[in-house]
């Protein structure tokens, strides 16, 4: 039988504040990139400045562990569970940033998990995946298109 | 007056492309009630003619309309989204919509109808964003902008970074030599005046630019 595998979603409140945030995402991104990978955990996470979306998935036992290291993480408080299922067949093939910025349309989605319960949530939830997946989606050649959408790309 | 002035004005400046007619004048009465100076156009031709010569402000772009859409003109970079940050409207909420418009450079994605407070508080985050551009930490102002000079290469260079990816590995994605993705590296350091990557990283997450996929 194929090896079993966990995703988990959960939403948290951010500890980061003010002056530093911008040096400790990086540092985050850096060190969870790392992490992940040597745990073969993919998935990707959203930053709102005030929550933490982050679904993740992999083997049982190395969920387990991310799991209780991120419970007491101090870089985020609150953290909930709103996913957590037995797949064969991973959804995402990395671990990456899927976003990090000002918009509240990333935000109301989050709140959306947030705020509501039962069916409503698993839709929530739902596109909350979808969105997590495209936003985390890139094809490694995009040389020659146009949506892989960086402000520096853009004006170069 | 100058950039600064303009968005530390009480009076902000805002910009609306969309071929809707009624929706265009009855958000720009809206806005303007809210203190807003508002600025409309029923074609994308209008604002991106005369975009180099605007005063920097918020965007509220329709992502369909006839001719050249919302979603085109972001995706062919035609708007300078770090003067004009652009928040995308709908009448047809899809993800995939959202997702693409976020990629392309908007700072936000609003469905129709909205209720008047979601798209003030958009215009707003847009404005956080042109300030923080502007006064980041006063000491990164220089070189935020200066990610915009960079060439596709050296940005490419610099998004694996972001990721953590090792040279070798940046190279074989590009399709260039180890050696070429180190010179293009030096050149990027350089142009955001930075001495290692590190700070490179932090200035691209500043500037929003999105790592490499691993």
């Amino acid at each position: 039988m194929e090896e079993c595998l966990r995703g988990i979603l959960y939403i948290s409140e951010s500890c980061l504040s003010g002056q530093t945030v911008v040096n400790d995402v990086a540092k985050l991104i850096d060190a969870s990139r790392r992490k992940n990978a040597a745990m073969d955990i993919t998935g990707a996470l959203v930053f709102t400045g005030e929550r933490f979306a982050q679904y993740i998935e992999g083997p049982v036992l190395a969920m387990a562990s991310l799991l209780a290291s991120l419970e007491c993480d101090e870089r985020h408080r609150q953290m909930v569970v709103h996913f957590d299922h037995r797949y064969q067949e991973r959804k995402f093939m990395g671990w990456s940033l899927a976003y990090h910025g000002p918009s509240l349309y990333i935000a109301r989605h989050v709140e959306g998990i947030v705020s509501s319960s039962g069916h409503a949530r698993e839709q929530h939830v739902n596109r909350m995946l979808r969105l997590l997946k495209g936003l985390s989606d890139e094809t490694i050649d995009n040389e020659h298109s146009t949506n892989s959408g960086t402000s520096a790309e853009q004006s170069s | 007056m100058s950039f600064t002035a303009q968005i530390a004005s009480e009076h902000p400046v805002a910009y609306i492309i969309d071929d809707d007619d009624d929706f265009r004048r009855s958000l720009v009465l809206l806005l303007e009630s809210a203190g807003w100076r508002v600025q409309g156009y029923p074609l994308a031709n209008g604002f991106l003619h005369e975009q180099i010569k605007l005063k920097p402000g918020p965007l509220l772009l329709d992502l369909r309309m006839p001719g050249t859409s919302g979603l085109d003109m972001l995706e062919a970079g035609l708007i300078d989204t770090r003067r004009f940050p652009t928040v995308v409207i709908t009448g047809h909420g899809e993800i995939e919509s959202a997702v693409r418009s976020l990629k392309a450079g908007a700072c936000d994605f609003l469905e129709k109808p909205f209720p008047a407070q979601d798209v003030i508080k958009s215009l707003e985050s847009g404005l956080a964003v042109l300030r923080s551009a502007n006064h980041p930490d006063g000491r990164h102002a220089g070189n935020f902008d200066a990610v915009g000079r960079l060439t596709r290469r050296e940005a490419e260079v610099l998004r694996g970074l972001m990721a953590g990816l090792a040279y070798k590995v940046i190279a074989f994605r590009l399709g260039i030599s180890a050696r070429t993705v180190e010179m293009h590296r030096e050149k990027l350091l350089r142009k955001l005046k930075v001495s290692n990557n590190a700070e490179a990283v932090r200035i691209a997450v500043l500037a929003g630019v999105e790592p490499m996929p691993k």
